[in-house]
């Protein structure tokens, strides 16, 4: 493939300055330069001032072509502006990347005026000259674009179509022009700088859902950017902090905080900082909780100064308030699931030891009470205490007895909390009672756990099988009792004790929620 | 008139008990097995559990149509305040003491100067309640 082909250059495409020839005044070019410095003022994109200093060049220097090279984000030079180059001459310029870039390469790097009288003869060009020709380039000299601060930010190149050197006139020429080309690219890198600030920090507010306000003392109002607007729920961002305003913005129990904290902030000796935390009413009426952090801006000094305005930003706190509340709750409740359980163990040791007859013996009943508790409770934390099934209840209460020597049948029957807690102390009871005296004392006694659902109704007996006969107690113990009353309690139906010739059963009747 | 049940032990009784005359108490108290505690406190103090009711409705019929020297109430009932029953009992003018898990600050409103008392409790944090509300006992 040919060359220019591949660049879709064509030698009659290039169109070459025509304005050739008249008379060059340094007033022409004052006026140039004038209008220029206007474009760039009038906040003209770099391009466009960059374009028109190169026509400026093209009209004052015979037959020149000017380019303007700067760098780009990664620190490689590129075509800035090239008016009368095909746009195809100045990308293959730019596709040749921080090397070969011939002299202008060169003059961006030392920062000096690089010429080439003859780009067929300067190794220098060697990767630019094939192009160079097609178009009918000759020769090339670059000046440096330098910054006043003596930064290199680019390089102006002038292209000849004969083989010749700068003259003087159009050395001091592009000298000048280069100054006002460094100008113009100063404040586009300044403008980039302070957009990419902005950006930052937007994405900065938007990130952490803060929007940014200033209030100024003189005039009382406040300022709200977009995103304080949303949070604060009005439909201005100028916004009057008088008496009338700030009783609609803020929930009237956090005003005297706000006011507190603006004291606080504004006080001549102070550190000048602001935070509250208050509710603000929202558009639909409803309240959201923010969280306001600001600075004091002070005019004079020491205990003379005073408080010109105060900038700051706020962010959504509702979240934080919502599960700070969920906390508190959930605290609570911890703390009365304690106090029930400790009195629940106080009521365990109080009927455990009140008709003892033999301290060993009560402290056994004493502690394996309290552990099988324990062991109810592991139950319900696994469900987070939303309740426990019947089947489950049954299974860890036995657990520890002969377990192989019960027959358990019953279908899934979720409990409450207390329900389980009630059965499974109860099912303690029982199976500590046949393995004292009932069907868990023989070899081959049995007892059948059962249960079923009837129309809204649970049926649940206990039956111990092949055991000894037993007989109601004379005096009634904590098993009974806890049977009889609070089981029946906790189910809100009805609990029986039989006392049979081959052991206990239990029958219980309750409404199934 | 015998204060004392024989089978138990005479263990943590003052003589200030023995003045008490034997009081007729309604329990309201959802905890079954805090429940019973009380009532074995109340009759370990001498005095009889008229009725132990641990639901709201169950509490208010027996408030209402019961026959009682004295009400404790927990101020919880699965969740709900017992608020209702103390109004009942007070248009009556039954007297009643409040039992909470919840602390001091536990009793609100209209009867945060109730008579309280903060679970778990002593025997004898529960004979100093009855003994200081027996000015208020209809004689």
């Amino acid at each position: 493939m040919s060359l220019d082909g591949e660049l879709g250059i064509e030698s009659s495409a290039v169109a070459l300055p025509a304005r050739q020839g008249s008379r060059v005044t340094a007033e022409t070019v004052l006026a140039a330069q004038k209008r220029s410095l206007e474009l760039l003022v009038q906040g003209a994109p770099v391009e466009a001032v960059l374009a028109d200093l190169a026509r400026v060049v093209e009209d004052c220097a015979p037959r020149a072509v000017a380019a303007i090279l700067t760098f780009d984000a990664r620190g490689c030079l590129r075509t800035a502006a090239a008016p009368s180059l095909p746009a195809a001459f100045s990308s293959a310029i730019d596709a040749l990347g921080a090397t070969d870039l011939g002299g202008f390469g060169v003059a961006a790097a030392t920062g000096l005026t690089a010429v080439t009288q003859d780009m067929a003869a300067d190794p220098n060009w060697a990767a630019i000259r094939p192009l160079a020709q097609l178009i009918g380039l000759k020769a090339a000299w670059s000046h440096p674009i330098v910054t006043r601060d003596g930064r290199v930010v680019g390089a102006f190149g002038t292209y000849f179509r004969e083989k010749r050197r700068p003259s003087p006139f159009e050395l001091r020429l592009v000298e000048t022009l280069s100054q006002t080309a460094a100008l113009a690219i100063g404040r586009h890198e300044s403008e980039a700088i302070m957009a990419r600030q902005r950006h930052t920090l937007d994405l900065a507010m938007e990130a952490a859902e803060m929007g940014s306000w200033r209030y100024t003392v003189a005039d009382n109002i406040c300022l709200y950017d977009e995103r304080a607007q949303r949070l604060y729920g009005l439909t201005d961002g100028r916004f009057l902090h008088d008496e009338a305003g700030v009783t609609r913005l803020i929930h009237a129990d956090d005003i005297p905080r706000m006011w507190e904290a603006v004291a606080k902030a504004v006080h001549p000796l102070g550190d000048g900082r602001y935070n509250v935390d208050y509710r603000v009413r929202q558009l639909d009426g409803s309240w959201r909780w923010l969280s306001a952090w600001g600075l004091v801006e002070f005019e004079g000094e020491g205990a003379a100064r005073q408080p010109v305005a105060i900038t700051g930003a706020s962010r959504d706190l509702t979240s934080a308030k919502l599960a700070e509340e969920h906390q508190r709750l959930l605290v609570n409740e911890l703390n009365h699931r304690v106090k029930n359980t400790l009195a629940t163990i106080q009521s365990i040791a109080y009927q455990s030891l009140r008709n003892a007859d033999e301290i060993q013996a009560a402290r056994q009943a004493l502690e394996s009470r309290i552990v099988s508790l324990a062991r109810a409770h592991d139950l319900l934390t696994v469900q987070n205490w939303s309740g426990a099934d019947l089947a489950e209840v049954v299974a860890r209460a036995i657990e520890p007895f002969s377990a192989a020597r019960f027959d358990i049948t019953g279908p899934s029957v979720q409990l409450s909390p207390k329900q389980a807690l009630a059965l499974s102390m109860a099912l303690h009871e029982l199976a500590t009672n046949a393995s004292k005296y009932g069907a868990l004392t023989t070899a081959a006694g049995r007892v059948e756990v059962a249960w079923r659902r009837e129309v809204g109704t649970l049926s649940f007996t206990w039956r111990e099988r092949g055991g000894h006969p037993v007989e109601r107690p004379t005096r009634r113990g904590f098993g009974s009792r806890m049977i009889e009353h609070a089981l029946s309690r906790e189910l809100g139906g009805t609990t029986r004790l039989i006392y049979g010739s081959e052991g206990v059963v239990c029958e219980i009747a309750a409404p199934l929620a | 008139m015998t204060l004392r049940n024989p089978s138990h032990p005479a263990d943590d009784r003052e003589p200030e008990q023995q003045t008490m005359k034997r009081l007729r108490i309604l329990l309201v108290e959802d905890e079954s097995m805090v429940a019973m505690l009380i009532e074995d406190m109340l009759a370990d103090l001498g005095h009889e559990v008229g009725a132990t009711a641990s639901h709201m409705s169950e509490a208010l019929e027996v408030a209402r149509t019961g026959s009682f020297d004295l009400a404790i109430i927990d101020v919880n009932l699965d969740g709900e305040p017992s608020y209702p029953v103390a109004e009942l009992l007070a248009s009556r003018g039954i007297p009643f003491a409040f039992a909470t898990g919840y602390g001091p600050g536990g009793v609100d409103g209209t009867f945060a100067g109730s008579p309280t008392l903060a679970k778990p409790f002593l025997l004898a944090d529960l004979r100093r309640l009855l003994s200081d509300m027996q000015p208020a006992l209809p004689s």
